[in-house]
């Protein structure tokens, strides 16, 4: 054989042993979590609420980190999406091309290759304040301490935000930058004023590309753990006044702590205090669900006709 | 002959430069009312340019500058910068792409945009009343009445042309600036805009940029060769295509360069 066919030959090998890895310990997990995870896996796992025990049996379910999770997720969106969609409305279209514009970028980027666990301490550091005593509680009875808890559903959505921010605010100025320029083009020429043009013709036509940040944001917090972790505490319930689901109660349950599926993943993983490796993974299971939806619905919406300008 | 008809766009001394180059040289000339004025010229001799200048959409151009005054039914347009006076006269001098540029929502929505953002407090009927004038004005409303709420990007490049020819209708300008217009489209199509803006100039002053001569020979009152940022011939259409005074405009129409 002549050496060059041979040469190919391994490179070709070599190419496909890779790729046949990176597929076989990505379907490796997830089926291995599907298996550990299914035995514990049904409905009444899905709605009761965690025991913190160490009787396996006794653990109860994961229905209040669910619920965490969700709160979470909505409580970081609500603030992000408007706050980087702004950002990347102004930078794309109002800011003077120069340092300003070259340092805000600086600054996405800087704040995007922050580790979360950083974000989460300077959320905490920040909502410890006994200004920010409303967000939380406040430490009482502890003579010469004057600082709030600084741990709640508030402290951590709003620090989620924070750490979404730059993602949210890059991807909306990919789809902003995506717009041709012909349409801003358009409705200037027919006499519209920029506002109007932006709102109107720009967003519209970006539509896609902002929800795709949304979901990626979303992703993002749902799968966070260190802010979680710091900001929202390791309590597996809901610490707020009870019944939590009350709607009287639900400001408490907000300015309270509890879990979500990763904080409880934690906690009864073996390196947590309550060492139930099935619970766990049957949470795995349910975190891994929600995150191949999430890019399901991404690939979805590339795909889709919907956001398509059709009026219904 | 030319001062019988009335005036509609005045342009006086016009320089324009990008940042250091010098585009466009001294230009003068009087755009009539009511009539087809074509720009014609090699490319990149700043026809466009001189265009656009008169609904003022270089001023998005970042180093452009203009010395000079275009006057608009009497009034010059360079005099003030605020952003009202910008939107009322882009309301008044619309301006049709070389592309084909319809937003992406419906063709009922292309329409009802600049009409709601010029008077927002229409009544539905009167807008809808509008949107048919400027669909059947532009020959378009049979091709779409069956889908006026489907996304406006699904109609052929000629259709969505003679869209944008509507959407600049719809807000009751009295000069339309076209841009090639044609330059994307296939000839029937073309055929079918140029008919469309034979029709128009019984209501609207039209000016339009080619680079087809023949467009210009068959639709155009007026025709103003450009080169090289100046105005060599302006004149009636019938003179400069049958005895140019300048040797250049000869040698252009005659195709010795293009």
């Amino acid at each position: 054989m002549k050496r060059y066919l041979l040469e190919n030959t391994i490179y070709k090998i070599l190419c496909w042993i890779c790729a046949l890895f990176t597929i076989a310990i990505c379907f490796g997990i997830i089926i291995y979590i599907g298996i550990q995870g299914l035995e514990k896996f049904n409905f009444n796992f899905l709605v009761s609420e965690p025991n913190p025990t160490f009787n396996e049996e006794a653990s109860g379910g994961i229905s209040t980190p669910i619920i965490g999770t969700l709160v979470l997720t909505v409580i970081g969106i609500l603030i992000a999406f408007p706050w980087g969609l702004l950002s990347a409305v102004y930078l794309t279209h109002y800011a003077k091309k120069g340092i300003i514009t070259g340092f805000f970028k600086l600054a996405i980027d800087v704040l995007s290759g922050v580790p979360t666990i950083v974000i989460a301490i300077f959320g905490l550091a920040i909502f410890s304040n006994p200004l920010f005593a409303f967000l939380s509680s406040k430490v009482d009875n502890v003579p010469g301490i004057q600082k709030a808890f600084g741990r709640s559903f508030l402290v951590a959505g709003i620090t989620m935000a924070i750490m979404i921010l730059p993602y949210v605010t890059k991807t909306c100025i990919e789809a902003i930058r995506a717009v041709p320029s012909s349409y801003m083009e358009a409705s200037y020429a027919m006499g519209a004023s920029k506002r109007y043009s932006i709102i109107k013709v720009l967003l519209p036509a970006a539509q896609k590309g902002i929800v795709t940040a949304v979901i990626l944001g979303m992703g993002r917090i749902i799968g966070d753990t260190a802010i979680v972790w710091l900001t929202l505490g390791g309590t597996l319930r809901m610490t707020g006044v009870q019944p939590w689901y009350n709607v009287q109660n639900w400001w408490s349950t907000l300015t309270n702590t509890g879990s979500t599926l990763t904080s409880y993943i934690y906690y009864t993983s073996p390196a947590g205090e309550g060492n139930m490796p099935k619970v766990a993974f049957s949470a795995s299971l349910f975190l891994i669900i929600i995150i191949i939806l999430l890019n399901f619905i991404v690939d979805l919406i590339g795909k889709s006709q919907a956001l398509e300008g059709e009026d219904k | 002959m030319m001062s019988e008809k009335l005036e509609s766009i005045q342009i006086n001394n016009v320089n324009v430069f990008y940042s250091k180059h010098h585009a466009l040289k001294n230009i003068s000339m009087t755009i009539q009312k009511n009539a087809i004025t074509a720009f014609i010229g090699p490319s990149g001799c700043c026809k466009t340019t001189l265009l656009k200048s008169i609904n003022r959409m270089n001023d998005f151009v970042k180093s452009f500058k203009l010395d000079g005054n275009i006057f608009v039914d009497g009034e010059d347009i360079y005099k003030s910068n605020k952003q009202e006076h910008l939107i009322e006269l882009r309301r008044k001098i619309g301006l049709v792409f070389q592309m084909p540029n319809p937003f992406k929502v419906s063709i009922y929505n292309n329409l009802s945009m600049p009409i709601l953002e010029k008077s927002p407090n229409m009544p539905k009927n009167k807008v809808d009343a509008l949107i048919l004038k400027s669909l059947e004005d532009t020959h378009i409303y049979e091709e779409v009445s069956n889908r006026l709420h489907t996304n406006a990007e699904k109609l052929s490049g000629g259709q969505q042309q003679r869209l944008c020819i509507a959407r600049a209708l719809a807000i009751e300008p009295k000069i339309i600036l076209f841009d090639e217009p044609c330059s994307a489209l296939d000839p029937i199509s073309t055929m079918k805009i140029e008919d469309l803006l034979m029709e128009l100039k019984k209501n609207y002053t039209i000016v339009i940029v080619t680079h087809n001569m023949g467009q210009a020979a068959r639709i155009a009152d007026y025709v103003g060769f450009f080169y090289e940022g100046e105005l060599v011939e302006y004149d009636t259409c019938d003179k400069i295509f049958t005895c140019p005074t300048k040797e250049l405009t000869q040698n252009y129409l005659s195709g010795k360069f293009s």
